[in-house]
């Protein structure tokens, strides 16, 4: 079944064409997601969510772009969304104990193993990945969907509708946050 | 033995060069419709909560008004007995009007 098919049958309420895109995209979904979010239940909770908006938003769906880069772009938002309200969590957490419920502990980055790192390079890796979550949302993404998903500066411009030298940009200034930020590694 | 220079940012930004994708978890897909399902009683209230089904209901609502007016009016008009009823009521509180054309 090819994309414009299959589009065309998810439109139509097509359950078996709705099961095919979700087993031919759900390790897309999950690892751009998990990249992100770096939390695995949460990555999964992203996923669900991200076919959800699929399923009922294919009808605005024109086909314009591929597939892949429509569910890159709906991954990426509801992954930036879960972020955001994770962290205006923990901000509230923080004036809770502020104003002296102590019962509340603050909320604490764990540390996070990817699971396709090879073995010798889980610390090096964790390390990296507690890194890049310091990073601003849009180098965040870019780095993710270059190093994590493996995508080229074209692709990820396309994710992202922007420009490749604005992901050269964006690439550039991540890697130079990065170093500074495991320069001064007591900060992690 | 090679140490590993684990303090390097070099080395660190290169540990994910050779990374694997990550696999969603098993059943992932029974997951999700399950979630799809239990989600469904919410989609029926926000189908109930668009503009066309509040349009109708209120349409509803002043048809119904409208045939129980008709319908009181067409008795009322049978059954001229009630106008002595009306008399009374206006005698109580308008002592000057009478409903009798004089």
């Amino acid at each position: 079944m090819d994309e414009i098919e299959l589009i065309q049958q998810l439109k139509e309420g097509n359950e078996q064409a709705f099961k095919t895109l979700v087993e031919t995209y759900q390790d897309l979904v999950f690892n751009t997601a998990i990249g992100i979010v770096q939390n695995a239940e949460d990555a999964e909770d992203v996923a669900q969510e991200t076919f959800i908006k699929v399923f009922r938003s294919v009808h605005t769906f024109k086909g314009e772009s591929k597939i892949s880069t429509w569910l890159y772009r709906i991954t990426v938002s509801t992954s930036l969304d879960l972020l955001r309200s994770k962290k205006s969590k923990k901000r509230f957490s923080f004036l809770q104990r502020l104003f002296g419920d102590e019962n509340e502990p603050l909320y604490e980055i764990p540390d996070f193993n990817h699971p396709g790192v090879a073995l010798d390079q889980k610390e090096n890796a964790a390390l990296l990945f507690k890194a890049i979550a310091r990073l601003p949302e849009n180098q965040k993404v870019a780095f993710t969907l270059n190093k994590v998903e493996e995508l080229s500066y074209q692709e990820v411009a396309e994710v992202m509708k922007i420009s490749i030298s604005a992901v050269e940009s964006l690439m550039h200034r991540a890697k130079q946050n990065l170093k500074k930020i495991l320069e001064r590694k007591e900060d992690l | 033995m090679i140490k590993k220079n684990f303090n390097n940012p070099n080395d660190i930004l290169n540990s994910i060069e050779r990374i694997e994708r990550a696999k969603a978890p098993d059943f992932f897909y029974t997951r999700l419709k399950a979630r799809m399902d239990k989600a469904s009683p919410a989609t029926t209230k926000r189908v109930l909560l668009q503009p066309a089904f509040i349009i109708s209901g209120i349409l509803l609502l002043l048809l119904m008004n409208i045939v129980v007016l008709v319908y009181r009016n067409n008795r009322e008009r049978m059954n001229p007995a009630n106008n002595d009823n009306m008399q009374s009521i206006v005698s109580t509180y308008y002592t000057n009007y009478s409903f009798s054309e004089e």
